[in-house]
């Protein structure tokens, strides 16, 4: 939009034009020119992130690592990276129900939906697992937080005992007499491409 | 030492935790001087980020002195005074190398979805933040900056996320002389947003939220025309009429996934958590921009998935340009901004606490009480 067109916009504003009394520009100069620092980023080369992208060389992941980190606890890996990275936080480890949760999301990729849900259903488990040490659970808050998990996990047995049986279903008969041998079905997990990995402790 | 730790949606409390030590030989440990809250660790403090452990430390906006380096560090040393920003990143990788120091591939192994950063959940590395008396700082050798002596160290903490982050919306938004900006969000980043489009030589630059606190604020800080979307019928079309109903020609959202102005949204995102929070603001500015404009998102969002109008996305042939803020890259420049006296970052800051009094801070910020915008937060070891 040109500048002449903002000018020209302008004029539709105000309470004649749109009856809105919160609607203000009593701080905005007629001429916004003369607002400190106007344009002074206007040529694009000014601009920090432009381009957005800079040239590089660099055509591998990680690029040049020197040296990585030891981890002294279990850290999640997600199935979309290469390995573990040569940093990583270590606060708070995995631990209890919430942990063997996040093990399961663990085991999913970044665009399912069970994953992340999973998280956020571990993150809750491992809110009421938190507040028994230091004895602050809070009476119905904390029996409701338990009660959602338990509902929660059993939606997601519920859901992964439906999917099984239709699996099931879709099974071939069994190979007749005298036919070859059907080669050994891999494990599901190994079907649906699931590896959850994790380093623990060196 | 002291340190915020989170212990579950809306409570947050300082317990003492063990101090930070040098994992990597590129690590760091640095005496947090001050530190601030963002409008994206309310998210947070929602529990609104997935895998977001209790006991983790918050805090990605922080300042410092070098207590300790590894070995590998050669361009810090103890005693050194540092603004260290959001973004966790080695320099070297892939992403780094071109830029991209928000999307660092080699600082965060549990998700691809998001680079490393301080102090937000496990999604983004598992890093402890700033909200405390010392933080360890991995790669030392580039993220953290050295401050400085013209700069004032509150100016300089704005640096690290909030300013930069304003900044880089605007540039996202690939503002053209006399541009129409609409912003939604007039929270430190809308603030910075605003002021920073007048840097790119906008023709208008309209803000809209529900605080009449903010819009004051940022009608004098930006300045900017302002518009309190509570008192609208229907806040799209009250855009479109403003703008000659051709509709902006670059919208951003700098909310995220804490907005109001969407019961349903409300529903869904903050209450069952059936989407990664509310998108109401994405959703605005996407059927507020005009035919073939710029959507910019700014506004922090969990992984999962939101609900937005993709149809509008593709029949207005919108852009829509999204990121994390490299920091670092934004700095020199936005140092020529503050020593020319075309950005005061720290006009912002409305409160100071200490770290003791985190909780009290985090209720404030979060309610919107005492026309609170940005709070600090001041460690007692910050003078020792």
């Amino acid at each position: 939009m040109s500048y002449e067109r903002a000018k020209a916009t302008k004029r539709t504003r105000g309470e004649d034009a749109v009856p809105v009394p919160s609607h203000t520009a009593r701080y905005v100069p007629k001429d916004v020119r003369k607002i400190n620092g106007w344009g002074a980023d206007l040529d694009p080369a000014d601009r920090p992130s432009v381009p957005h992208e800079l040239p590089s060389n660099v055509m591998t992941a990680r690029g040049e690592v020197k040296h990585r980190q030891t981890p002294r606890t279990k850290i999640y890996i997600s199935n979309e990276m290469p390995d573990l990275t040569p940093v990583f936080g270590e606060t708070v480890p995995p631990h209890g129900l919430s942990g063997m949760l996040r093990d399961f999301a663990f085991q999913y990729g970044e665009g399912t939906s069970r994953h992340w849900m999973t998280l956020m259903l571990a993150d809750r488990i491992d809110r009421v697992e938190s507040a028994f040490p230091d004895g602050d659970g809070r009476g119905i808050t904390t029996i409701l937080s338990v009660a959602g998990a338990v509902v929660g996990l059993a939606i997601l047995v519920a859901a992964s005992n439906r999917k099984e049986r239709r699996d099931s279903r879709l099974t071939p008969p069994a190979p007749r007499a005298g036919s070859a041998p059907a080669r050994p079905s891999p494990a599901r997990s190994q079907r649906n491409g699931r590896s959850g990995r994790s380093i623990a402790a060196g | 030492m002291r340190a915020m730790t989170y212990r579950g949606p809306f409570r947050v409390r300082v317990e003492n935790k063990p101090e930070p030590e040098i994992l990597h030989p590129n690590d760091a440990v640095v005496r947090v001087t001050r530190a601030a809250i963002c409008g994206s660790d309310i998210h947070l403090y929602h529990g609104l980020m997935p895998d977001l452990r209790p006991g983790t430390t918050f805090g990605h906006e922080f300042i410092g002195i070098v207590e300790e380096v590894g070995p590998e560090v050669d361009n810090l040393k103890a005693g050194d005074k540092v603004l260290v920003p959001f973004n966790v990143c080695c320099g070297f990788c892939f992403f780094c190398s071109r830029g991209l120091y928000g999307n660092c591939h080699n600082t965060n192994p549990s998700a691809t979805a998001c680079g490393g950063m301080y102090g937000y959940s496990h999604t983004t590395g598992g890093y402890d933040g700033g909200q405390a008396e010392y933080v360890r700082v991995p790669y030392a050798n580039f993220g953290p900056t050295i401050i400085p002596p013209d700069i004032d160290d509150e100016d300089a903490l704005m640096l690290t996320d909030a300013c930069p982050t304003g900044y880089f919306a605007a540039q996202l938004g690939d503002i053209k002389e006399g541009d129409t900006v609409l912003i939604f969000g007039a929270g430190p980043v809308g603030i910075f947003t605003a002021r920073s489009a007048w840097l790119m030589g906008a023709g208008r630059v309209i803000v809209t939220d529900h605080l009449d606190y903010r819009l004051d604020f940022i009608g004098r800080y930006g300045p900017a025309e302002t518009v309190n979307f509570t008192e609208l019928k229907d806040p799209i079309v009250y855009f479109k009429k403003i703008t000659d109903f051709i509709g902006a020609d670059v919208a951003i959202d700098a909310v995220g996934s804490d907005a109001s102005g969407s019961a349903m949204q409300a529903l869904l995102g903050e209450r069952l958590k059936m989407q990664a929070g509310n998108a109401v603001a994405l959703h605005w500015a996407i059927n507020s921009v005009r035919k073939g404009g710029t959507v910019v998102i700014i506004g922090a969002y969990g992984p999962p998935f939101n609900l937005v109008p993709l149809g509008s996305i593709m029949n207005k042939g919108l852009t829509i340009r999204a990121n994390q803020t490299p920091v670092k890259r934004q700095l020199p420049r936005l140092f020529e901004h503050v020593r020319a006296g075309r950005i005061k970052p720290s006009d912002i800051i409305t409160h100071r606490f200490p770290l003791e009094d985190i909780a009290e801070a985090y209720r404030i910020f979060t309610s919107k009480d005492e026309e609170c915008i940005k709070p600090v937060i001041i460690p007692e070891r910050a003078a020792a």
